[in-house]
């Protein structure tokens, strides 16, 4: 973290912005708090930035699209409705907790249930023992389960300890296209093929300003503002 | 005149038309009650209070993306349906409205790209092209729709990300955490990406948003 005078940084501009926009709370709060403390002309960086946010919200409001007619929502909900059939077998949404108490006791009824086959297995054929097949771990079709880029709000990590296989998506879920100058397969894309190397993010274009944790419950992500764009970017985690 | 559809009761003399909350015990249940209904029981009432009560946001989180309005219909349609059929998945730890935003944005994004590949010479998607027509008009205050198209050309002269977090700022009502949710990126990035995209149109709209 460096101390020269923070207007000159992109970075602490936009914390800036995000504080004039009421939009802080808590560490980070206090953080800009004192960085205007120490830095009483940043005061004029958070007017410029509030008028600003203000200016382009009316021009976004006056902007906005005429809404559509009371006819259009009557078709379009129609529409939902009726293709929208809720999974009538699908149990009301559980706290994680039940959940996971729920996978314990699949677990121990499974492994209680093998046990006590393969015991009565195993007393009936007497040596040597139980014959069944072993389980069939870690052969699901990766194919068939739950996307991991699904719409749902995403798990906490702690709840998917101990599944040995996460599936990422279904055919259903992905577009499948052969990309060209790279070999013979056909590979799931969400966006149009690349058209080339990807650019990665080189460290002289951003700035770490602290770390934290997502809600996703991922440690030591670099908080870090960089250059426009979007190129993509790996860091290490601080070990603390 | 107002139309019964399995449950559903939309007024058709007014705009939009509410859900008569005479007629609707619903009316003030939150959104997460309203899911477990529907999903639960297939209760039209709560599937009209829920609609009634976001389809606006998120049309014009669509609107945004797509610039027009069939396409925008066409991706708030396929995010309820959706999240309503998915409504068992849905978790507490966030806001229904963020986890609509979610998916209704995501299709957005999705037909735009579609849209894109059919349609590769769409010309003001180019922020060369953006700059030079929206800096011909700079000096004079465009009227309504002038200003509507240059704001729609400057908005997708943004970076896709960036463009989405503005939106969903805006017109979605999200907070800077949900965005954060919403795109599965660090606080810090939504700043980033919010900041730069407010940045570049004062810039793309130069004449219209009044210099510092």
């Amino acid at each position: 973290m460096n101390h020269d005078p923070p207007i000159r940084d992109a970075c602490r501009r936009a914390w800036l912005a995000a504080y004039a926009e009421g939009q802080l709370e808590g560490t980070t709060r206090a953080q800009v708090e004192g960085w205007l403390d120490e830095h009483p002309q940043l005061w004029a960086e958070i007017q410029e930035q509030q008028a600003l946010g203000q200016t382009l919200r009316q021009m976004m409001d006056a902007t906005a699209p005429s809404d559509p007619s009371a006819a259009t929502w009557e078709a379009l909900a129609q529409r939902i409705q009726a293709a929208s059939v809720p999974a009538q077998h699908a149990a009301a949404p559980v706290p994680s907790h039940c959940r996971q108490r729920g996978l314990v006791r699949i677990a121990a009824v499974t492994v209680a249930s093998a046990l006590f086959l393969g015991g009565v297995v195993g007393l009936q054929n007497q040596l040597p023992g139980p014959t069944l097949d072993p389980p069939q771990i870690g052969q699901v079709d990766p194919l068939s389960a739950h996307p991991a880029h699904d719409d749902s709000p995403s798990p906490p990590l702690s709840e998917l300890t101990g599944i040995s296989c996460l599936t990422l998506v279904r055919e259903v879920d992905v577009l499948l296209e052969r990309v060209p100058h790279m070999g013979e397969g056909w590979l799931p894309i969400g966006r149009p093929p690349l058209e080339g190397p990807i650019q990665w993010i080189h460290q002289d274009e951003i700035e770490v300003i602290s770390f934290a944790s997502h809600s996703s419950g991922q440690q030591n992500i670099p908080c870090l503002v960089y250059a426009e764009g979007d190129k993509p970017l790996l860091w290490t985690p601080v070990r603390e | 005149m107002t139309t019964g559809i399995k449950g559903l009761q939309l007024d058709r003399g007014t705009q939009p038309g509410p859900v008569r909350s005479q007629e609707c015990p619903l009316q003030n249940a939150s959104d997460e009650l309203l899911l477990a209904r529907w999903g639960q029981d297939n209760d039209g009432r709560a599937f009209a209070v829920l609609f009634e009560r976001h389809r606006l946001a998120a049309y014009r989180v669509a609107w945004r993306l797509l610039g027009n309005e069939a396409d925008a219909l066409d991706a708030v349609q396929e995010g309820f349906i959706k999240v309503l059929t998915q409504w068992h998945q849905f978790r507490s730890q966030s806001r229904f409205k963020t986890w609509l935003m979610r998916v209704v944005s995501r299709v957005a994004l999705d037909i735009g790209r579609q849209r894109q590949r059919h349609q590769r010479c769409q010309s003001w998607s180019r922020e060369a092209d953006v700059q030079s027509s929206i800096l011909a008009c700079t000096g004079e205050q465009l009227d309504g729709q002038e200003l509507r198209q240059q704001m729609s050309k400057a908005l997708a002269a943004l970076p896709e990300l960036q463009r989405q977090a503005l939106v969903l700022y805006v017109d979605g009502g999200l907070t800077y955490r949900e965005i954060a949710d919403v795109q599965g990126v660090s606080l810090g990035t939504v700043m980033s990406r919010l900041f730069h995209a407010r940045q570049k149109l004062r810039m793309l709209l130069a004449g219209q948003v009044p210099d510092p």
